[in-house]
């Protein structure tokens, strides 16, 4: 298969992700969903189950409106609306986190009005900081967990099941590094639309399909021409808050633009890093996750600019676009940290501030063209 | 606004008030507040470190090493009460968002940056934050601060659940705060001043829990103002002598009411909860609705959090004594713990106090209380038969909802519950 059809094939995937699952479900596979990339997917993975993210739909949000003040992120309220909507109904349990105000609210209603449609709810407590302290309370969270997770499916999670599941999910984290590899070229053949709409597919399937895919890609990719006038678009790297929508991105690239790289959820924070496989399990998944390419969640913000500037460095970025859904006090607040540290590398930054669905589109346009003529591209 | 002329007003208030012979209490709470500000005033001329800490903050260790602890969000909102009643436009905020501070956070953290921003604030030699909670906005806000600034700044990882071993792990924390605070300021922690000052706090805890209590009682026999005193005093003062002074003082006023049997209204008509915070701009609400409608409210979300009792002669290590004291604090669950696990004990608090309404303000920067929102009145309403009242406002910019609006809509709600229990309706 050429690249196109591998693309076309995720793509579709993604799109009808609940009916792929679903039909699955039938079968008898058991499904988890979970909302943020700070919760270890190895550990659902090894207890049998499926872990999805769970994700925003493409509808306005008016019975998830009626449980979440309009203060809460389109992000979590198109979620709920999702899971009110019965989207989600092959979800055997939904696991959330204390990532953020918006995700902890998202989880409260979720489990106390959703009870009956998710018959496992849960949230962990994952620490805010990066230290030997943290790692360890972390764990201690992720063995409850996991001891939760076996009351309720009444199934054994062992060491062995753990680390296959750490090996399956280390592979996808390689595979999809070497095709973000791919585009450190000054000719990448794949833009940066293309990459999320990897990245996405591959957080709604099963790693083992997924993977072979993955495979069969980056050949597919390694032969492909490279992305039309690669050379003279300006090399972005976008990052910023929960996005969902390949199609933002392309508005993007259609001004000039051609995105290298990110530092997005659905995107680099998710798969950047791997796991030790020297180490216990448990030890080496609660390292990884709070050690991670960080969010902005994470203490200190200086880790952070430290790894987002040798990522400019590594893949030639010359402007970052900075993409913040309306109520992010997280991505809002640690905005001017950003924009200060990249000027010191001389990194223009544009911010620019949009909900889950794609509306006001056009100003997105309007203020993309600007920076770029501003850039001198 | 300069430090100094914030004192200057507190000055004044002690001053005025003292005409009034106003209870112990009240007096004692101004003057506290002033030295609290003085002591972050005079910091360097004192030859103190001075630190911008988060409402999170465990006071005594700063206390117990000579370094001056300094909230930098509470402070934002008095300022921006003092303009208010000034009748001037609070510049800081405008300040804080174009220093590229979300304009849609808290406005308090939107002025802390615009009063850092300004150099309006003494500067700080170091900066203590959390990692994780009260809030996203409360815990960026130290983020920014330290970029701005550029001292050393050690933020404190709070866990959202607990474990058996939180404590040793909340300790671990505060040791690393205490080896923080020795590198960067070549002072020794002293662990015996330690426990003196975690005594203080302890009894002034254990005075304020009783006061708490008792303000459940009929007649209500502490105004609302009061009783939110005590949340400035623990912020502001927390294991300070004159904090438990404060308490003592206020515990013995509200006995001696409770014993003659008085309460604080000369007639009290409806008791009310207020949920979220309040408008502190404009706490002049709580007077207005005492005085008009004969209206108090006898517990609010801050003040239902209980932290539990202590033994302030328990010989264990007081660094661990002081994270036990953290993790008994029941707001922190309130605020930033699951709601399945608060909300019951909450609901339970109110039906204690014996409410007829139920008034919730709608702080927009707040997204974690405005989240609760739904749940909050689907149980109120479940267990207790109330409806409750959402007011939409902001706590510290009044451009966002006048005083006269929120009036409006408590007058509507005020008048249905009268009408309820077949009271007459205030004009």
């Amino acid at each position: 298969m050429n690249a196109e059809d591998i693309l076309a094939e995720l793509g579709d995937i993604y799109a009808n992700r609940h009916q792929w699952n679903r039909k699955r479900r039938e079968r008898g596979q058991r499904y988890m969903g979970w909302v943020c990339t700070y919760i270890p997917e190895e550990i659902i993975q090894a207890a049998g189950i499926t872990p999805v993210r769970v994700l925003g739909g493409n509808d306005e949000t008016p019975i998830a409106d009626a449980y979440l003040y309009s203060n809460l992120c389109s992000f979590v309220r198109s979620a709920l609306e999702e899971a009110f909507m019965d989207k989600y109904d092959y979800l055997d349990g939904f696991v959330a986190l204390n990532a953020c105000d918006h995700i902890r609210r998202l989880y409260d209603v979720w489990s106390i009005y959703l009870k009956g449609k998710t018959p496992f709810t849960t949230i962990l407590s994952v620490p805010g900081k990066i230290s030997e302290n943290t790692i360890a309370v972390f764990k201690e969270e992720l063995e409850v967990f996991k001891e939760s997770l076996e009351r309720h499916f009444e199934v054994e999670i062992t060491e062995r099941a753990l680390k296959e599941a750490i090996a399956l999910y280390n592979t996808t984290r390689s595979l999809l590094k070497e095709i973000y590899d791919l585009r450190k070229d000054p000719q990448p053949p794949l833009t940066g639309t293309e990459a999320m709409e990897i990245v996405l597919a591959g957080m709604v399937m099963p790693k083992d399909v997924y993977n072979e895919k993955l495979k069969s890609l980056l050949e597919a990719l390694k032969s492909r021409p490279p992305v039309p006038n690669a050379g003279e678009r300006v090399r972005l790297l976008i990052m910023g808050s929960e996005l969902q929508e390949p199609e933002y991105i392309r508005v993007i690239e259609e001004l000039g633009g051609l995105v290298v790289n990110d530092d997005l959820c659905n995107g680099t924070r998710y798969f950047w890093n791997l796991v030790d496989t020297r180490e216990e399990p448990l030890e080496a998944l609660a390292r990884r996750y709070v050690t991670r390419n960080p969010c902005p969640r994470m203490r200190p913000q200086t880790e952070r600019l430290t790894r987002l500037k040798q990522m400019i460095k590594d893949y030639r970025v010359e402007a970052v676009i900075y993409e913040c859904i309306k109520f992010c006090d997280m991505h809002g607040a640690a905005y001017p940290i950003i924009k200060r540290g990249l000027a010191e590398i001389g990194i223009p930054v544009l911010k620019l501030d949009r909900e889950h669905l794609l509306t006001g589109i056009g100003q997105v346009k309007t203020r993309t063209q600007a920076f770029f003529e501003s850039i001198g591209v | 606004m300069k430090l100094q002329e914030f004192i200057d007003i507190f000055d004044e208030r002690v001053n005025y008030f003292r005409r009034f012979n106003l209870p112990e209490s009240v007096d004692i709470y101004f003057r506290c507040m002033r030295n609290y500000y003085l002591r972050a005033m005079t910091a360097k001329e004192e030859g103190k470190p001075l630190a911008w800490v988060s409402i999170m903050c465990p006071m005594e260790i700063f206390h117990a090493m000579d370094i001056v602890p300094f909230a930098v969000d509470p402070y934002a909102i008095s300022i921006s009460a003092f303009a208010y009643f000034k009748k001037e436009d609070c510049v800081y905020f405008d300040i804080g968002d174009s220093y590229g501070y979300p304009a849609d956070a808290c406005s308090p953290h939107r002025a802390a940056i615009g009063l850092a921003a300004s150099n309006t604030l003494p500067e700080p030699d170091l900066i203590y934050g959390t990692a994780s909670m009260p809030c996203d906005s409360a815990v960026a806000v130290f983020d920014v601060l330290s970029d701005m600034k550029k001292v050393p700044t050690y933020f404190a990882n709070f866990e959202y659940r607990y474990h058996p071993n939180s404590v040793q792990y909340l300790k671990t924390e505060f040791q690393g705060l205490i080896a923080f605070l020795e590198e960067h300021t070549g002072r020794k922690m002293d662990k015996e001043r330690l426990r003196e000052t975690l005594k203080i706090s302890i009894k002034a805890n254990r005075a304020m829990m009783e006061i708490h209590q008792l303000r459940k009682k009929r007649p209500c026999p502490l105004r609302a103002r009061d009783a939110f005193n005590s949340f400035g005093m623990r912020l502001a003062g927390e294991g300070m002598p004159e904090t438990l002074d404060f308490f003592e003082a206020q515990l013995r006023e509200v006995r001696g009411r409770v014993e003659r049997g008085e309460g604080v209204l000369p007639e009290e008509h409806l008791r009310l909860v207020a949920s979220g915070p309040y408008p502190f701009f404009a706490m002049e609400i709580l007077d207005w609705v005492q005085d008009k409608y004969g209206a108090i409210f006898v517990a609010d979300m801050f003040n239902c959090a209980p932290w539990e009792d202590m033994d302030e002669n328990d010989p264990a290590d007081p660094v661990e004594l002081l994270a036990r004291k953290w993790l008994s604090f029941f707001g922190m669950e309130l605020l930033y713990g699951p709601a399945e696990n608060t909300i019951d004990y909450l609901i339970d608090s109110i039906k204690e106090s014996q409410v007829d309404g139920s008034i919730f303000f709608t702080h927009f920067g707040c997204k974690q209380t405005c989240g609760l929102q739904k749940i909050y009145r689907d149980k109120i309403m479940e267990e207790l038969g109330l409806p409750t009242l959402f007011v939409d406002m902001d706590i510290s910019d009044p451009k966002v909802v006048s005083v006269d609006q929120m009036k409006a809509k408590i007058h509507e709600y005020i008048e249905m519950i009268e009408k309820k229990k077949g009271q007459p309706v205030a004009a």
